[in-house]
């Protein structure tokens, strides 16, 4: 049975966006769309709202990332994500909370500029400030201690630009996967790649800290469309990614984890957009991976009307 | 799924409506209550869910307690506390009754893991199930990484840490001269690198075994440990072993290893459902020899297994007669485990007992409490509907749920359920056996 994009919108706006996962919640839901065209308005909506409602949001494509290396997900995630803002908003809440004064440039948070906002040694607030950075983000147990590590070198960076910016630059580029060596990390006493054994973690650790960061928090929208599309033949393939039907198993693995995962997180909607295939196709459907169809299988639904807060709806192909 | 609320949890189980709360605490427990909503209405059962529902199975949650307190004292005897084995039809609240049984063992100060079996955690490799079960694996009192919190919980001036390094330095462990050797040096560097390096090898990557002769070096004990070959294949098991004990010398009681949807096992090959049926006899204790002592683990099947694929696809008869005629010894000792796990699970498996009608009304009371308290609204009495033994708890629970959303959303809508069956399929996959594109990555000097 099927609901109405416009529908199925609106009351993710107000029953997700506006209060559960704002109050620090956690949901994973799947959309099947009809076709690419409805598939691409529904990300693009659901998109505008989420950032109009306050939260940060990330889209990846299945046919660009490898969705079903979890790892690959987060620093697509992380690629799209505006880190020094961040550490900026983070600093700057920290500050006032000390009850200090921010300077008249919101961009300019190094040290030298606090003192002169605030009249007094730069050499003092340095003390008071790392007390505050310890405290507030390096224990906050919250988010794995790599990610704590991460975001305490971008918030150091912003108090003194000139402290190690090699170092900085790479724990950017760690956050991205573009990191060739970590060794170039050690100073920040990060040691291992992203990878899957720890992507989770930062994942989950992300969606607190932005939410420490005064956004609503954050929202994934993965097109998975692809992962259910049998490959065309080859001379007739765009350079896009394709998946083989043991990967298509390893994407709803993925996604079976992201669903199982949501005790521990807080303030993450992850909207996964699939194509008709995902319900359908015999090969390929979620149905085929039984881990997924647990989780997903509405065998107990309404007779005249879709429940539009059910873990898998189907779009229709109207308004 | 009974209606034992777990009291002083400061959580849902106490009966009190959100409106009666102070505004702060009000939104908390809205949040909590639409946790478990969600997580129910997603047939994911969680951690707030069963704080307010309760395991619903005392029985069983009393003969898990029981084996608790004998896994308590297997480190010290060295062997291992016979695990459980759970049996119920989809959706009969086998994850849910996991879920309460790790809040149990979490309140007698056990480390926990549950996994469920999957393309990505095959039951039969025992190196993807050790790495999931340290990944998930959750401690009594701390958040993070467990591995590393249990490391730098070790008292190197207490009795069970030299208990630890006595067990492992000594032949009888039967492991291999890297783990005394890692212990040893995890307790004497100030280098945080190598202690990070350290943690990740006992969580299961690989440690080059020259670094770790230089760290020796550094330590002054370069030959101290021969640091032998071992083949790739023996490390998880040792590391299982191992694990066990640094729980234990950490100060915790032991280590329980949940096994969630172990039917799946039906769609692997037959020489791979061979591989899980000895790992079932393996990881329960059911093997002497190869005991894990301070593991205790409990799985979950669906309850027609037995009949479909033991019996009907003659597993039973055809693994272990395949498995006999083979040349190769390995094959011949792999017969008799897999013999071990499937008895366990023809003859050991426990029940579960569905609920009675007065349970299930009361059931219904408690999640219209946490609808409601989810929704600040009051959510009507359904009607109590057909009551056919083939209904299973899932589609009870998703049908309320359903049937009250649905009612919020347009009072004046009168729902009308239909429900379908999900049946799983056992028919074997080849590509659910395919390994995922990308293994664990290696730290770069391993690479």
């Amino acid at each position: 049975m099927e609901i109405r994009a416009t529908d199925w919108l609106s009351v993710m706006r107000r029953e997700y966006l506006d209060d559960f996962i704002r109050s620090g919640g956690a949901a994973v839901k799947v959309a099947v769309t009809p076709d690419d065209f409805s598939r691409r308005r529904l990300r693009d909506t659901l998109s505008e709202q989420a950032e109009a409602a306050g939260f940060r949001v990330a889209v990846v494509n299945a046919a660009a990332t490898k969705v079903q290396l979890i790892d690959r997900v987060f620093h697509s995630v992380a690629a799209q994500m505006p880190w020094e803002t961040m550490a900026r908003a983070f600093l700057a809440q920290s500050i006032l909370r000390a009850g200090r004064r921010l300077p008249d440039d919101p961009d300019d948070l190094s040290l030298t500029a606090l003192a002169a906002a605030n009249d007094v040694p730069a050499r003092h607030l340095h003390t008071s400030v790392a007390d505050a950075l310890w405290r507030e983000l390096y224990r906050d147990y919250r988010m794995s201690q790599e990610f704590r590590l991460a975001m305490v070198r971008l918030c150091r960076a912003q108090l003194d630009p000139d402290d190690e910016p090699a170092v900085t630059e790479a724990t950017l580029l760690w956050l991205r996967g573009e990191l060739r060596r970590i060794s170039e990390l050690k100073r920040a006493l990060i040691f291992q790649k992203v990878a899957r054994h720890n992507a989770r973690h930062l994942l989950a650790s992300l969606a607190h800290w932005v939410r420490l960061t005064g956004s609503a928090g954050l929202v994934l929208v993965l097109d998975i469309a692809r992962c259910a599309q049998p490959a065309p033949p080859r001379d007739e393939r765009d350079g896009s990614l394709y998946y083989s039907r043991a990967a298509t198993f390893d994407a709803y693995e993925m996604l079976r984890q992201l669903i199982d995962g949501t005790d521990d997180v807080e303030g993450l909607f992850v909207v996964a957009l699939a194509g008709p295939e995902f319900t359908t196709d015999p090969k390929r459907s979620y149905v085929q991976y039984p881990a997924l169809q647990y989780r997903l299988a509405d065998e107990v639904h309404d007779r005249y009307r879709p429940n539009p807060l059910a873990a898998l709806v189907r779009i229709g192909d109207g308004e | 799924m009974a209606s034992e609320g777990m009291a002083g949890d400061g959580g849902l189980g106490e009966g009190m409506m959100p409106s009666e709360l102070p505004p702060v605490e009000q939104s908390g427990l809205r949040v909590q209550a639409r946790r478990a909503i969600e997580a129910l209405r997603a047939g994911v059962p969680n951690h707030d869910a069963v704080l307010a529902l309760g395991g619903g199975q005392p029985q069983i949650e009393a003969r898990f307690r029981q084996k608790l307190e004998e896994a308590d004292d297997d480190v010290e005897r060295s062997t291992q506390t016979s695990g459980l084995i759970v049996a119920g039809d989809f959706g009969s609240g086998k994850s849910h009754l996991l879920v309460a049984l790790e809040q149990l063992a979490l309140r007698e100060n056990f480390v926990c893991s549950t996994v469920s079996v999957s393309k990505e955690i095959p039951l039969h490799d025992p190196d993807k199930l050790y790495r999931a079960a340290i990944r998930s694996a959750r401690l009594p009192d701390r958040r993070g990484n467990a591995l590393a919190e249990l490391a730098f919980k070790l008292n190197f001036d207490s009795l069970p840490y030299e208990e630890l390094v006595e067990w492992s330095s000594s032949s009888a462990s039967h492991i291999a001269t890297r783990f005394p050797a890692s212990l040893l040096v995890f307790q004497r560097t100030h280098d945080e690198e190598t202690k990070d390096r350290i943690i990740s090898f006992w969580g299961g990557d690989p440690l080059n075994t020259s670094q770790l002769r230089r760290w020796l070096r550094d330590q002054g004990e370069a030959g101290t440990f021969p640091l032998e070959h071992v083949p790739q294949r023996e490390l998880p098991l040792q590391h299982f072993q191992f694990t066990s004990r640094l729980i234990s010398a950490a100060g915790y009681a032991g280590w329980v290893l949940l096994v969630d949807e172990l039917e799946l096992i039906a769609q692997y090959s037959a020489k791979a459902r061979a591989q899980a049926y000895h790992a079932l006899a393996r990881w329960s204790g059911r093997l002497k020899d190869l005991q894990c002592p301070g593991l205790l683990t409990v799985f979950t099947i669906t309850r027609d297994f037995t009949t479909l694929v033991l019996h009907q696809r003659n597993d039973v008869e055809r693994i272990p007669d395949r498995l006999r005629s083979s040349p190769r010894e390995a094959d011949r000792v792999l017969s008799v485990g897999a013999e071990l796990g499937m008895r366990a699970i023809e003859r050991d498996r426990i029940a579960l007992t569905p609920p009675d009608a007065e349970a299930l009304d009361r059931l219904q009371e408690q999640l219209q409490e946490i609808h409601g308290a989810a929704y600040d609204w009051r959510p009507p009495t359904l009607p109590p509907g057909e009551r056919a033994t083939s209904t299973s708890m899932r589609q009870y629970v998703r049908r309320w749920i359903n049937e009250w959303d649905l009612l919020r959303l347009d009072p004046e809508y009168r729902p009308s359920t239909v429900a379908g069956e999900l049946v799983f399929d056992y028919d074997e996959d080849a590509d659910l056996e395919q390994p995922p594109e990308h293994l664990e990555q290696p730290p770069e000097d391993d690479a």
